[in-house]
């Protein structure tokens, strides 16, 4: 893809659950001093309804006043096509850093990551996907991105089909059920990506590459499992996670770093 | 991905901070109404089918309850699982098709369940999944190459007369054209 609207691409940068991200040069009405900005560009056809819902979402999230958020820019739609703007953070992500990690600066990111849905959940906004791949990395840490907005392209969808294999694992089981989006369901994701960051490993064991169904079926009928490599104060932190009675996000925040 | 039309007009809104005022109320989601059902609490407060033998949430034998039944709001009765991964909440019917959004059940609240591919021998209209109380029902809506319903461990799939609904159980397999989906759910056992 060459560009959306006025936004001209340079590279591809990765995609993403339901979309694909571009690094783009700053079209000249955009009030920002970024030179380069990220957007993503989402796979469902966008409708006059999706249109209008998916940005109220987005300046819902936008309104939630933020260090530890990835600062959006700008949401439009050009031919059936739908995109966002954010800010361009050059560090990579959880999932793919840029440059090695070593585990203070990964736990740092997840605290930040933590800071960042307490934020939201002040203000009343679940994220819904928050898993490795949307906690971007600079030199100071982390921000959280990519607010889950598959469920306004199609409704009453609880994880697309499309490469979702990187999100199941972090999906909350009751959220898979049918359960309807709650802040707990958040937290419950933090738990499994703090134990994806310190261990290593994912909580059900490896997950049928390339294979969502399958993938979907072992995590809905596996309980999670820590590793035993984790140190203690981190692994009670993970059992309360995922536990019925689970701590806020900004008590996650707060024992990580 | 499809490149759009770079020439054609498009529209956008500014999400800075300048631009969005804070919201004094955030915008809440566009939810179905939650229909009151009866249904039975158990010991630790979970609301049940009158049904079903144990909670469907905790466990607990409901063997020891007094089976009054109370009115309460319908929790969502599981997902459908499309054959592409994607998983849809049933706390509301679905039309799935084509088109699924011209068919008059979406004006009055059912969701258009969008199936692409016009080789994929799926009618523009092709199925309506319905919530009746505690049970799941599909019904075919007149499509050109039928649905078939594939209980679990039924070795005789069913094919559906049109307009008529039928009940399905968790784990049964809905074939339409070439597409699937499956009925997936921790109750109604």
């Amino acid at each position: 893809m060459l560009g959306i609207a006025d936004y001209e691409f340079i590279r591809p940068l990765g995609s993403g659950n339901h979309g694909q991200y571009f690094l783009a040069r700053r079209p000249a009405r955009l009030p920002v001093e970024a030179a380069e900005v990220a957007v993503k560009v989402l796979a469902a056809e966008s409708t006059e309804v999706a249109f209008r819902r998916a940005t109220r979402e987005l300046r819902a999230f936008a309104a939630v006043r933020s260090a530890y958020l990835v600062a959006p820019y700008d949401a439009g739609q050009q031919d059936g096509v739908f995109y966002y703007s954010t800010e361009y953070l050059p560090g990579g992500s959880l999932a793919a850093p840029a440059a090695p990690l070593d585990r203070p600066a990964a736990l740092r990111a997840v605290a930040h990551a933590a800071r960042a849905v307490a934020d939201l959940h002040a203000a009343g906004v679940v994220h819904r996907d928050v898993k490795p791949g949307n906690v971007l990395l600079h030199g100071g840490g982390g921000r959280l991105s990519d607010l889950g907005l598959a469920h306004v392209f199609a409704e009453g969808v609880t994880i697309t089909g499309m490469g979702s294999l990187d999100s199941v694992e972090f999906v909350d089981p009751a959220l898979l059920l049918g359960e309807r989006p709650r802040p707990e369901h958040d937290v419950w994701s933090l738990g499994v990506l703090l134990h994806r960051v310190v261990a290593g490993t994912g909580m059900y064991g490896t997950l049928p590459a390339g294979d969502g169904l399958l993938a979907l079926r072992r995590v809905v009928s596996t309980p999670p499992k820590l590793s035993d490599d984790l140190p203690e104060p981190l692994a009670a932190l993970i059992r309360e996670c995922l536990s019925a009675d689970r701590p806020t996000a900004s008590a996650v925040a707060d024992r990580v770093s | 991905m499809r490149q759009p039309d770079r020439s054609a007009p498009f529209e956008a809104v500014l999400l800075l901070p300048a631009y969005t005022d804070a919201p004094t109320v955030i915008a809440t989601r566009e939810e179905p109404t939650q229909l009151l059902v009866e249904g039975v609490r158990c010991a630790n407060g979970h609301f049940n089918d009158p049904a079903v033998p144990y909670c469907q949430l905790c466990g607990i034998s409901m063997a020891q309850l007094t089976h009054l039944t109370v009115l309460g709001p319908r929790p969502p009765l599981g997902v459908l699982l499309l054959d592409d991964g994607a998983t849809y909440r049933l706390d509301a019917d679905y039309v799935v098709g084509r088109e699924p959004h011209r068919d008059p059940a979406v004006a009055r609240g059912a969701r258009p369940l969008h199936v692409t591919g016009s080789a994929s021998g799926v009618s523009r209209q092709h199925l309506r999944v319905t919530l009746a109380g505690w049970s799941v029902r599909v019904v075919d809506l007149g499509s050109a190459n039928g649905t078939i319903v594939e209980p679990p461990r039924d070795p005789h799939p069913r094919r559906l007369e049109p307009g008529v609904p039928a009940e399905i159980k968790p784990g049964t397999r809905v074939a339409f054209g070439l597409r699937w989906l499956r009925y997936e759910s921790h109750r109604n056992p």
